[in-house]
């Protein structure tokens, strides 16, 4: 449904975004993922056919961005950074200037679909300046939805919103999802990204990696045991970190995080040799890294590279 | 019209309607302003009798120069001559009405939509610059012009009532007509465009308004020209003046479709 190939834009001095290739497929959640400043809204703007790319090409749905720009922005709808709504103007105004806009055809039925399923009914003819944060970005969402466009560029969805309103509005991505849409959602929150997405691009000008993120986790982290002690003694982690199955072991805490090759089969042996030391073992799990580790992770290898 | 370009018009007038005290203020000023100066044209020449004329040399020459400036009104006594020509400046006066009242509006159309961060999802519509910029000189551009039409009903009612015998005829004319009618819409829609297209290219919308301002001045021009007796409006003469505006709208409008660069303005300031 998307494929970019080498996308690059240049402002002036700046490179905001460095030959980006990657593709999203027809009914896939693709998150991109990034700091601030990494080129997720100027990626965002390109395959919106807003901004033209300095160098490199990409389709969507079928179009090549800047061929023919009106064609390809009536098919794709963008949730933008901002909800940028007319303030003075009602939420069902807002909606059906929009629908017009985008030659909507039952401009009517499209806007109350959209109002009710965002619980915004109630409040159609309210001047949108008046409403809540949440309640701006629902109403964004449902303008870059009143045209049924196949393709979606959320950008940042859920930032600076309360988490019911987070979770309500992530709810509804996943329905989107289950629909059949195709996504591109940009987040720097990894929580949101793993739960929203198929897969995810980490982006810092460059493509610094994309992968399912579980694939992601096993890609860069050994898998670990976290075993929690009733205290904490140098020799413990020394003793532990002398088996010869385990390549690291780090502390925080009253934890142990410790690196091993197959958790099944080493923990009898681990948690053995603790108790022979003379530690007092509190409790043993498994240790997920989370995507926020991994994109830590991630971000350190850019820096050092 | 195209149907995108009335959406945008439609919208526009929708959050003016909801700036009532600001569109009511903008009627209200030019109309209180006309009354008076249409006030003074009708009383000032009954104050101007042929008697004062002979003790005060000032009004004497202004006779003087009336006959000179308009000898069209030969027949008529230079009084009635005097209030004939003060309603005439009045009426082009008339022609800078749409153009100050709708120059704020037209100047903030496109910067206050980047302000209000509106202009990036409606950027992201498949609306054509050509629409974008039409739709918002238009949306400036009728209510001026419907504003200045009223003042102008407002006015010749007025003279029809108040003024003395004759005089409506030689003020509500076909030259006045066509002025209000052709010239009146094609030089708002010249000036306002200016100002959007400035605007759209600056960062700042008040500079777009000095830049808009320069427009007003060919319409300066004209009037002093008419006030000086250097020369005579004809129905003609606005015609053609009419059908030349009417080609530098089109190519103003062209121009502007070229210069106005969706990226730029998207992202050159604030982002
Ligand atoms: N119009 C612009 N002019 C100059 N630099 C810009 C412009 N827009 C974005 N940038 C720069 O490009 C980089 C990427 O910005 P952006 O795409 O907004 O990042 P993100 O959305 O990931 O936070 C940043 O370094 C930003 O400063
Ligand atoms: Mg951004």
């Amino acid at each position: 449904m998307i494929t970019t190939k080498g996308l690059t834009k240049r402002f002036d001095g700046t490179l905001a975004v460095d030959a980006l290739s990657f593709e999203v497929r027809e009914g896939e959640v693709l998150g991109l993922l990034g700091p601030n400043g990494a080129g997720k809204t100027t990626t965002i703007r390109m395959l919106a056919g807003l901004i033209a790319p300095s160098r490199g090409a990409a389709t969507v749905c079928g179009h090549e961005i800047g061929r023919d720009g009106a064609a390809l922005r009536g098919r794709v709808g963008l949730l933008t950074e901002a909800p940028g709504l007319w303030g003075s103007l009602s939420a069902k105004q807002n909606l059906e200037i929009y629908a017009r806009l985008y030659d909507v055809e039952k401009v009517g039925a499209q806007v109350e679909k959209y109002l009710r399923l965002l619980e915004l009914w109630d409040r159609r003819n309210d001047a949108t300046g008046t409403f809540s944060k949440g309640m701006k970005q629902k109403l964004a969402l449902a303008r870059a939805l009143v045209h049924e466009p196949k393709v979606l560029f959320l950008d940042e969805p859920t930032s600076g919103l309360d988490p019911q309103m987070a979770k309500l509005v992530r709810d509804f991505i996943e329905t989107l999802h289950g629909q059949g849409r195709t996504i591109l959602v940009t987040t720097h929150n990894l929580d949101e990204a793993q739960r929203l997405c198929d897969r995810v691009a980490v982006i810092r000008t460059r493509l610094v990696a994309i992968d399912d993120p579980k694939m992601l986790h096993a890609r860069l982290f050994q898998r670990g045991t976290l075993v929690r002690l009733k205290q904490v003694e140098a020799r413990f982690v020394e003793a532990a970190g002398a088996l010869e199955f385990v390549s690291e072991v780090r502390l925080a805490g009253e934890e142990l995080h410790v690196a091993l090759e197959n958790p099944d089969e080493n923990n009898a042996a681990l948690v053995r040799r603790l108790v022979e030391v003379g530690a007092d073992v509190v409790y043993v799990t498994s240790k997920e890294p989370s995507l926020e580790e991994v994109y830590l992770k991630l971000m350190q290898e850019e820096d050092e590279a | 019209m195209s149907y995108r370009v009335r959406v945008l018009v439609r919208k526009e007038w929708a959050e003016l309607i909801r700036r009532r005290v600001m569109v009511v203020l903008m009627a209200v000023l030019p109309a209180g302003l006309l009354a008076i100066a249409t006030a003074g044209a009708l009383v000032l020449p009954v104050l101007m009798s042929e008697k004062r004329a002979q003790e005060d040399p000032d009004i004497a020459r202004a006779f003087e120069m009336i006959k000179h400036q308009a000898p069209d009104l030969a027949a008529m006594g230079p009084q009635t001559a005097f209030g004939i020509l003060l309603l005439r400046q009045i009426l082009l006066l008339l022609l800078l009405v749409p153009i100050i009242v709708s120059m704020s509006v037209a100047a903030y159309s496109i910067v206050g939509e980047k302000v209000n961060r509106s202009l990036e999802p409606l950027l992201a519509t498949p609306i054509s610059t050509r629409d974008l910029l039409l739709g918002k000189a238009l949306a400036s551009v009728i209510p001026g012009v419907g504003l200045t039409w009223v003042l102008f009903g407002l006015f010749a009612g007025g003279i029809a009532a108040f003024a003395p015998e004759g005089v409506f005829g030689h003020v509500v004319n076909l030259t006045a007509l066509s002025v209000m009618f052709l010239l009146c819409p094609a030089i708002s829609l010249l000036a306002l465009s200016v100002v959007i297209i400035t605007s759209s290219r600056s960062s700042d919308p008040r500079s777009a308004q000095q830049i808009g301002a320069v427009v007003v001045i060919p319409i300066v021009c004209i009037i002093t020209a008419q006030m000086s007796g250097l020369f005579l409006l004809t129905p003609m003469m606005v015609a053609v003046g009419t059908l030349v505006l009417a080609v530098l709208d089109y190519f103003v409008l062209r121009a502007g479709v070229a210069l106005f660069q969706r990226e730029v303005i998207l992202t050159k300031w604030g982002r």
